[in-house]
């Protein structure tokens, strides 16, 4: 089979029609959309607010060990 | 454009006025089953709206919105399970049906035997291609998608468009071949 004769087949099938109001109805749903947040906005907000949890995690972390070790060289000062 | 961001409603009516009937066609196409098109054919419109105002203005319009209704079309095969679809083999009868409304008229009644079937078989065949082929070819088949913009939707170039569909109509072609 040519390939014009396949083109032709699969041109020949139909086009989808909307129904009637369709415009309509979409275009009533689309001034009652509400204002969408920025997607790059809030995945900056994220990303943000995640930097900022973990580095405060990690400070904390730090500050912990640091009085650990202090309080471990201060209990050893003591036990001489 | 400016209109409807405005949430002028005409202006949004004549948008979709505008794209609806090539959005439902992709995804009448792509997904094979034309009882969920209206459906889709909403959430692309829905998602338009929704983008509308970060829609990047160095593209066309008619590119972005049918690159939506493809992906929708897309999730909905995800969502279902089935990358493939099924419906043109599990009714090929009902396409037919479809088609034969644009026949032309002035065709003897064996002619119209013999396309029937040529019709049939190519939906047959057209399912069973992988969706990577199958989907290039049905978008170019398409009145009104050009390559660039086939091209845009699955995110490919154009020459590679054009050697996907020319193997799917090889791929189609020798698979209607070996069935005679």
């Amino acid at each position: 089979m040519p390939f014009d004769e396949i083109d032709d087949a699969l041109r020949r099938q139909p086009m989808w029609e909307p129904p009637a109001g369709f415009s309509r109805q979409m275009a009533a749903i689309a001034v009652r959309l509400p204002a969408q947040s920025d997607p790059v906005t809030a995945a900056t907000v994220l990303t943000t607010a995640w930097h900022t949890v973990t580095g405060l995690v990690a400070s904390c972390r730090a500050t912990v060990s640091g009085y650990t070790w202090m309080l471990r060289q201060y209990w050893a000062l003591l036990a001489r | 454009m400016e209109r409807c961001l405005a949430g002028d409603q005409a202006a949004c009516e004549t948008l979709v006025e505008l794209y609806a009937r090539l959005v439902g066609t992709v995804i009448w196409r792509a997904i094979g089953n034309i009882d969920v098109v209206e459906d889709l054919a909403q959430e692309t419109f829905l998602r338009v709206f929704r983008g509308l105002a970060y829609f990047d203005r160095r593209s066309r319009l008619s590119t972005w919105v049918y690159t939506i209704a493809h992906r929708v079309a897309i999730d909905h095969l995800r969502a279902a399970g089935r990358w493939r679809f099924e419906s043109f083999d599990a009714s090929p009868d009902d396409e037919r049906d479809r088609v034969e409304g644009l026949r032309e008229p002035a065709v003897s009644a064996e002619d119209r035997v013999i396309r029937d079937e040529e019709v049939r078989r190519m939906h047959e065949a057209l399912a069973r291609l992988p969706d990577k082929y199958r989907l290039p070819l049905t978008y170019a088949t398409i009145e009104g998608l050009d390559y660039p913009t086939i091209a845009a939707m699955l995110g490919a170039t154009v020459g590679g468009v054009k050697t996907l569909v020319f193997r799917a109509k090889r791929m189609l072609r020798d698979a209607l071949t070996n069935a005679v």
